[in-house]
C-alpha cells in the first residue's frame, strides 16, 4: 500500500489533488460525477467583495495544448458564497477547503479574509494576487515584491488559517517576490497562475478574446510552472501548492520532485471532467511503478 | 447523473451540402432529454471540445442509440471530424443544455433556422409533430449550394411548409428569413441561428413569445469556467447550462 496523504501546514489531505479555482465552480457540474470526497481538497471560484459581472463574451480562446480565459472573476459575491455556495458544498463535501480570494485593495483582500477565517469548512486561504491595485493604476499586487508583502500582512494580520499566496507567473523575478511574501509571513504560495496571452482571429482582424488578453493554462504552461515551482521551492521554506498543466499522475508525480507539496489541477478538468477522479487512481499505480512509498518523499528531491 | 460521458461509434460522416456534414453515430442516447441539447466532441489533436447540437436521436443504449449531428466546416477542428471515417469511436460528452421545451401554449409554430442553426430544429419539429402541433419551417441559407435539410423537414408530414430564403436568391426567396416571414401567420417562435438572425427574428416577431438557441465559445460546455455566461434581462446565464436556448423574456437585450 503506497501512502498519498500529503500535509498543507498542519491540514491533512488524503491526497495531494485539489481541483484548482476557476475551473470547479463551487462543486456543484461535479458532484454527480464523482464522489468529492476523494479529492484532497476544493479550491473554490475566485471571489470578490461584490458580485462581479465579468467581461464581454468571447471569453476563451483555444490555444496548441492549453486555453486563453478572460472570464474576469466573475463571482457572485462572497456574501452569497458563504451563505448559499459553502453550504451547499458542504452537503456533498466533507472536507476544508481552499478559499480562493481575490481583492482590489489592500481594504477588500482584508474583509474577504476576515470572513473565510470564521467559516468553518475553510482550511486554507488562498490569496490570490494577481488582481489589478485599483489605487494603483490597475497594476496587479503579484508583479512587485513589496505589493505582493503589502497583501500578506495585511492578511495575515486577520487570519487564524493558514495562508497561502497565489503568485502570478507574469512577472521577471517570482523567486524574489515568493521570498517577500515568505518574509511577510505567508504560510505557503500557491503557483502558478495563468500567463498572459492573446490569439488574433487572422480572417476576422480581431482579437478573439473581447478581452483582447487572457490568462492561458493547459499541458502548454506545464514546463513554466515546473521551472518557477522548482525555483521557488530552491528558495523558500515554507510549502508549495504546484499547479499549470497538470493532467495526469505522471504530472503530479513531476510537480511534487520540482518541490509542491499538493498539486492543483484547472484546465484539465473543462476538458476531462473526471480528471481529478482519474488522476488520484492513477497514483498509486503510478507511485508502484516508480518505486516511491510515500508521496511526501518526493516533494523538491535534490535535482 | 447531469450528463455522461460516452464513446459514440461512427456509422457514416457524410457530406450534404457545401462543406456541411452529416455525422450518424452510435451510441447510448438514453440521457438525452429534449430537442435542442448538444454534445461537446472530443477531436484529435484539439484542446478543447467541439460543441455540437443534437440534430436528432433514436433512444437507445450502445447497441441501439443513434445520434445525427449536422456540422459546417468552418476551421481546423471541424476540418478535422470531416476526415472522420466509419468505424472510428468519438468521446462525447452528452448531453448537454437545457434543450427547447415544447409543451408550450402553440397551435401554429414557427420555426426559423440559420445555416448551421438549423441541425437542433430538426428534432424539435418531429417532436412537436408528435405532439400535433404542425410547424411551418424558415430556413436561410447563403446560395443554393449551402442548403440542407429542406427534405427532412418536409418529409415529416405532409401539412409541413418549408419555406427556403438564400441571400443570393439562388433557391427560394432572395434575402433574409425574415422576408419569408413578413407572408406567414404563426403563434410561436423557435429559432437558433447566427446572433444578426436572431435580433431580427425577435424583432419581428414583436410580442410573440418564443425561444431561441444562442452559440457561445466555450470551455467546459457544462457549467464549470463561465466562459460562456451571458447577461441576460433575467440575469446571467452561462449559454451551455441555462441555455442555449433562451426564452423571449431573457431577450430585451437583443431588441
Ligand atoms: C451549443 C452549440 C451548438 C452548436 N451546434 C452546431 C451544429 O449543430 N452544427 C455546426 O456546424 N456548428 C455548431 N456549433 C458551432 C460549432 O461549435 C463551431 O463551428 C465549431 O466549434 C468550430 O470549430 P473549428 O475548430 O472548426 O473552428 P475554429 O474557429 O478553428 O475554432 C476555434 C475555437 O473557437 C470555437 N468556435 C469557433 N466557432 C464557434 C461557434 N460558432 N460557436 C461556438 N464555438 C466556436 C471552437 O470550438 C474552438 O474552441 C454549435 C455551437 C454551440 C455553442
Ligand atoms: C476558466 C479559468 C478560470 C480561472 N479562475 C481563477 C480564479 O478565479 N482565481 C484564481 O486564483 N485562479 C483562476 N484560474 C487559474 C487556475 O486556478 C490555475 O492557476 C491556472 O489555470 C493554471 O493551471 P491549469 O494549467 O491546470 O489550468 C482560472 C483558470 C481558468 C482556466
Ligand atoms: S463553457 Fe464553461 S461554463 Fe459554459
Amino acid at each position: 500500500m503506497v501512502d498519498l496523504s500529503v500535509n498543507l501546514s498542519g491540514i491533512h489531505l488524503d491526497n495531494p489533488i485539489i481541483p484548482a479555482s476557476g475551473t470547479f465552480g463551487f462543486g456543484q457540474e461535479f458532484k454527480d460525477l464523482y464522489d468529492l470526497n476523494i479529492l484532497g481538497s476544493i479550491s473554490f471560484k475566485g471571489t470578490t467583495r461584490d458580485e462581479r459581472l465579468g467581461n464581454p463574451l468571447p471569453r476563451i480562446a483555444e490555444c496548441t495544448q492549453g486555453m486563453l480565459n478572460s472570464v474576469g472573476l466573475q463571482n457572485p459575491g462572497y456574501r452569497h458564497v458563504i451563505d448559499q455556495e459553502l453550504p451547499a458544498l458542504e452537503k456533498v463535501y466533507h472536507k476544508p477547503v481552499v478559499a480562493n480570494i481575490s481583492g482590489f485593495s489592500i481594504d477588500e483582500y482584508v474583509e474577504l479574509a476576515a470572513a473565510f477565517d470564521k467559516v468553518d469548512c475553510v482550511g486554507i486561504l488562498e490569496i490570490n494576487v494577481s488582481c489589478p491595485n485599483v489605487k494603483n493604476g490597475g497594476m496587479s499586487y503579484g508583479v512587485s515584491a513589496q505589493s505582493a508583502a503589502e497583501v500578506t500582512r495585511a492578511v495575515k494580520a486577520v487570519a487564524k488559517k493558514p495562508v497561502y499566496i497565489k503568485l502570478s507567473p507574469n512577472v521577471t523575478n517570482i523567486v524574489e517576490i515568493a521570498q517577500a511574501c515568505e518574509a511577510a509571513g505567508a504560510d505557503g504560495l500557491s503557483l502558478i497562475n495563468t500567463l498572459l496571452g492573446m490569439r488574433i482571429d487572422i480572417r476576422t482582424r480581431q482579437s478573439v478574446l473581447a478581452n483582447k488578453v487572457g490568462g492561458f493554462s493547459g499541458p502548454a504552461i506545464f514546463p513554466v510552472a515546473i521551472r518557477m515551482v522548482y525555483q521557488v521551492g530552491q528558495a523558500c521554506h515554507i510549502p508549495i501548492i504546484g499547479m499549470g498543466g497538470v493532467s495526469s499522475a505522471q504530472d503530479v508525480i513531476e510537480m511534487m520532485m520540482a518541490g509542491a507539496s499538493a498539486v492543483q489541477v484547472g484546465a484539465a478538468n473543462l476538458v476531462n471532467p473526471w480528471a481529478c477522479q482519474e488522476i488520484i487512481e492513477e497514483l498509486p499505480k503510478t507511485m508502484e511503478a516508480l518505486g516511491i512509498k510515500k508521496l511526501t518523499d518526493i516533494i523538491g528531491i535534490p535535482l | 447523473m447531469a450528463f455522461d460521458r460516452k464513446k459514440f461509434k461512427v456509422l457514416h460522416n457524410k457530406r450534404i451540402a457545401k462543406d456541411v456534414y452529416c455525422l450518424e453515430l452510435l451510441g447510448d442516447t438514453r440521457a438525452i432529454k429534449c430537442p435542442g441539447q448538444f454534445v461537446n466532441i472530443e477531436v484529435a489533436s484539439y484542446y478543447l471540445r467541439r460543441p455540437m447540437s443534437i440534430a436528432d436521436w433514436k433512444l437507445g443504449d450502445e447497441t441501439t442509440g443513434k445520434l445525427i449531428i449536422i456540422y459546417k466546416v468552418v476551421g481546423g477542428g471541424t476540418a478535422e471530424m470531416a476526415k472522420i471515417a466509419p468505424g472510428e469511436f468519438l468521446d462525447l460528452l452528452v448531453p448537454l443544455g437545457n434543450g427547447f421545451d415544447i409543451n408550450v401554449d402553440t397551435t401554429h409554430p414557427l420555426i426559423v433556422g440559420g445555416g448551421v442553426g438549423t441541425p437542433p430544429l430538426i428534432a424539435l419539429a418531429a417532436q412537436l409533430i408528435a405532439c400535433g402541433k404542425i410547424p411551418q419551417v424558415v430556413l436561410g441559407f447563403q446560395s443554393e449550394e449551402d442548403v440542407f435539410a429542406v427534405d427532412t423537414f418536409q418529409k415529416m408530414h405532409p401539412e409541413v411548409t418549408v419555406h427556403v430564403a438564400t441571400v443570393d436568391g439562388t433557391l427560394g426567396t432572395k434575402g433574409f428569413v425574415t422576408h419569408v416571414m413578413e407572408h406567414l401567420t404563426y403563434d410561436y417562435i423557435f429559432a437558433c441561428g447566427p446572433i444578426p438572425m436572431l435580433e431580427a427574428v425577435v424583432k419581428m416577431g414583436g410580442a410573440l413569445p418564443g425561444q431561441y438557441s444562442f452559440e457561445a465559445r466555450m470551455a467546459c460546455g457544462f457549467g464549470a469556467c463561465m466562459g460562456c455566461s451571458q447577461q441576460t434581462t433575467t440575469g446571467y446565464k452561462r449559454i451551455c447550462k441555462e441555455g442555449p436556448v433562451l426564452w423571449k423574456e431573457d431577450l430585451q437585450w437583443l431588441i
